[in-house]
């Protein structure tokens, strides 16, 4: 099984699009499990028109307590918060539990052991089902943290579906960004595939997602969404990536096809299979499978990764 | 949905700043859909407007207000977390900074003094455990926040260096640093990362109202319906932007989904190839074509914002 994580550093450039119509353009015969790892804002199964199977809370997040029975109103926690958590007060110190790394200082510190650390349920696993696709995805509860380790749940229970399939790929939608729901989606993945737009900033995410993946080095291929926006702009990204010896595997012109699918709840690739943008995807797609032969062919051989960005 | 998360002081505590500017945040859940780009342009028209304006570019992920303004990042000072520096003469092999370290971020060797081999993430409760004072701090960057000044206008942006997780604390520096000389800005506009989470309420924390932007498809209509439970827990009166306006999708689910928010919708921007051309130029549509449809609709809202806040 081969694991591909969908990351673009800018929010909105097309993630969630381009891995619902890959999964429909891999040839019938291989078989997909899709994972969903934006947890802030998971999308996945809208896009996908998949239908709720079934949903449990996790319990990933573990915050300081304080006891107020036993707290004297010292304050000495609150100067050995690294994380702006603990506040002083009058009487009892303020916490805001959404900025605390339960790094346990606080606890060593209270003279009183009023200090603890609980396990918080922030958030949820969802399993979605489209025609005899899964779809893993993950959901962190609106003012709740630790989005990364949602992540990391989000991904062994999609790795444990993946082998239940009997999966050839594990396709995994990641988050915007390059903090750690980011890190937390690139462990342990074979490829990303980068989405951007002929755009500055979406090029400048682009190349500090770019560092993030060099700490990882999977295989990775540049898709260029929207690539008819602003040619000139197109042009800076292919020479940029032409530099830095990645691969970019094509591009996908504008097509007003693309929110008409969006809004539908269809993939484009079956929604609009003769728009322009689906025939993009399609050769897309088949330079995808390419990559991955050459990744299985290195493997083989024991190889390094040919196209990898390490330069640390 | 939205549950009683924060208590009173918890929100007090959260919203404290000591400065009286007003403080406006440019918001969305959504990735994507038009944030720095609304961000800077109600900046820009603000400041053209005469006012002195602070734009804090708080998505420390992916900083973008400077390529749109064009503006280079000047002033840079480094942001850093501490991390445990052995001393070997000090150390007694004890162990207590290991039993501290919650990441386990520390591994004692036998007959040899702790490595650093994990995620160290600078909490500094190794360095606070050590009964002998052989951990001594030494800094560690991880990010950095910039300061540019372009007329009435000043930047401040932070960025997380690649391949940390310390997002949260980059945008507590940055707001640290606006706050040294917040005071001498007559109005603050904070752009905030996508999402919900932690760096994004770092961002929101202390903002007099926001600004939720959106764009009519049903992704965008799920975002935005988080990110209004957000401000709501976090008791900051939203409003909804709602970009690509003329974007063929669900737009009719807008209104339902302002009205059981109790939220308006303050601008609506169609889709329009001058805003896109500014948005490649890196200069905003109200300093490049002030006349075109989208600059108005910026200045509208600036002068409104000017109106409520400022006057």
């Amino acid at each position: 099984m081969k694991e591909v994580v969908i990351l673009s550093g800018k929010g909105g450039v097309g993630k969630s699009s381009i891995t619902a119509s890959l999964a429909e353009l891999l040839p019938a015969g291989l078989i997909i499990t899709l994972a969903d790892t934006d947890v802030d804002a998971p999308n996945l199964h809208i896009i996908t028109g998949a239908e709720p199977i079934k949903s449990a809370p996790v319990f990933a997040s573990e915050k300081a307590v304080i006891d107020e029975t036993r707290c004297i109103g010292c304050m000495d926690c609150t100067a050995v918060c690294s994380f702006g958590a603990l506040l002083p007060d009058e009487k009892i110190p303020v916490m805001l539990p959404l900025f605390c790394e339960a790094c346990g200082a606080c606890v060593a510190e209270c003279p009183e052991h009023a200090v603890s650390i609980k396990r918080m349920q922030n958030g949820y696993l969802h399993l979605f089902r489209n025609g005899v696709r899964n779809l893993v995805s993950g959901e962190l509860t609106v003012g709740q943290s630790s989005s990364g380790k949602i992540v990391d749940l989000v991904k062994n229970e999609a790795r444990n579906v993946a082998q239940d399939d009997r999966a050839d790929y594990l396709i995994i939608d990641g988050p915007p960004g390059i903090g750690c729901p980011v890190i937390s989606s690139l462990k342990g993945c074979d490829a990303v595939l980068a989405i951007t737009e002929p755009t500055a900033p979406a090029l400048s995410d682009l190349e500090r997602l770019l560092e993030v993946m060099a700490y990882f080095d999977p295989v990775i291929g540049v898709i260029i969404n929207k690539a008819d926006i602003n040619p000139d702009g197109a042009e800076t990204i292919r020479s940029r990536m032409a530099e830095r010896g990645i691969t970019v595997l094509g591009e996908i012109p504008y097509d007003i096809h693309v929110p008409l699918a969006i809004a539908q709840g269809i993939p484009l690739a079956r929604c609009y299979p003769e728009s322009r943008a689906a025939e993009a995807l399609r050769t897309i797609t088949q330079n995808i499978q390419r990559l991955f032969d050459t990744i299985q062919q290195e493997r083989n051989t024991g190889h390094e990764h040919t196209t990898c960005v390490r330069q640390q | 949905m939205t549950a009683e998360v924060f208590t009173a002081r918890q929100l007090e505590a959260l919203h404290d700043h000591p400065y009286a500017t007003p403080v406006i945040a440019v918001t969305g859940g959504k990735g994507g859909v038009g944030k720095s780009t609304v961000a800077v342009n109600i900046a820009a028209a603000l400041a053209a407007r005469g006012h002195a304006v602070a734009l804090v570019d708080a998505d420390t992920e992916a900083p973008n207000n400077h390529i749109l303004l064009s503006l280079p990042l000047k002033d840079r000072i480094d942001v850093q977390v501490a991390m445990p520096l052995v001393e070997p003469s000090l150390c007694t092999h004890c162990g207590d900074c290991i039993a501290a370290c919650r990441r386990n971020a520390l591994f004692l060797p036998p007959d040899q003094t702790p490595i650093l081999m994990g995620e160290c993430n600078g909490c500094k409760a190794c360095i606070n455990a050590c009964p002998t004072g052989a951990l001594l701090t030494r800094w560690m960057s991880v990010g950095a926040t910039c300061r540019t000044e372009s007329g009435n206008l000043t930047l401040f942006s932070g960025a997380l260096l690649p391949g940390r997780e310390e997002s949260t604390i980059v945008v507590r520096a940055l707001k640290d640093r606006l706050a040294a000389e917040a005071d001498r800005f007559d109005i603050i506009v904070v752009d905030t990362a996508p999402g919900v989470h932690c760096t994004v309420i770092a961002a929101l924390a202390g903002a007099a109202c926001a600004y939720a932007v959106t764009e009519p498809t049903r992704v965008g209509m799920h975002d935005l319906g988080l990110i209004l439970d957000l401000c709501e827990m976090l008791a900051i009166p939203a409003r909804i932007i709602l970009n690509r306006s003329n974007l063929s999708g669900s737009q009719a689910t807008i209104a339902p989904e302002a009205a059981s928010k109790d939220v308006t919708v303050a601008a609506s921007i169609p889709h329009d190839s001058i805003l896109l051309q500014s948005y490649v130029k890196g200069l905003p549509v109200v300093n490049t074509n002030p006349d075109s449809p989208a600059a108005r609709i910026f200045t509208d809202l600036a002068a409104r914002i000017e109106r409520e806040w400022l006057k």
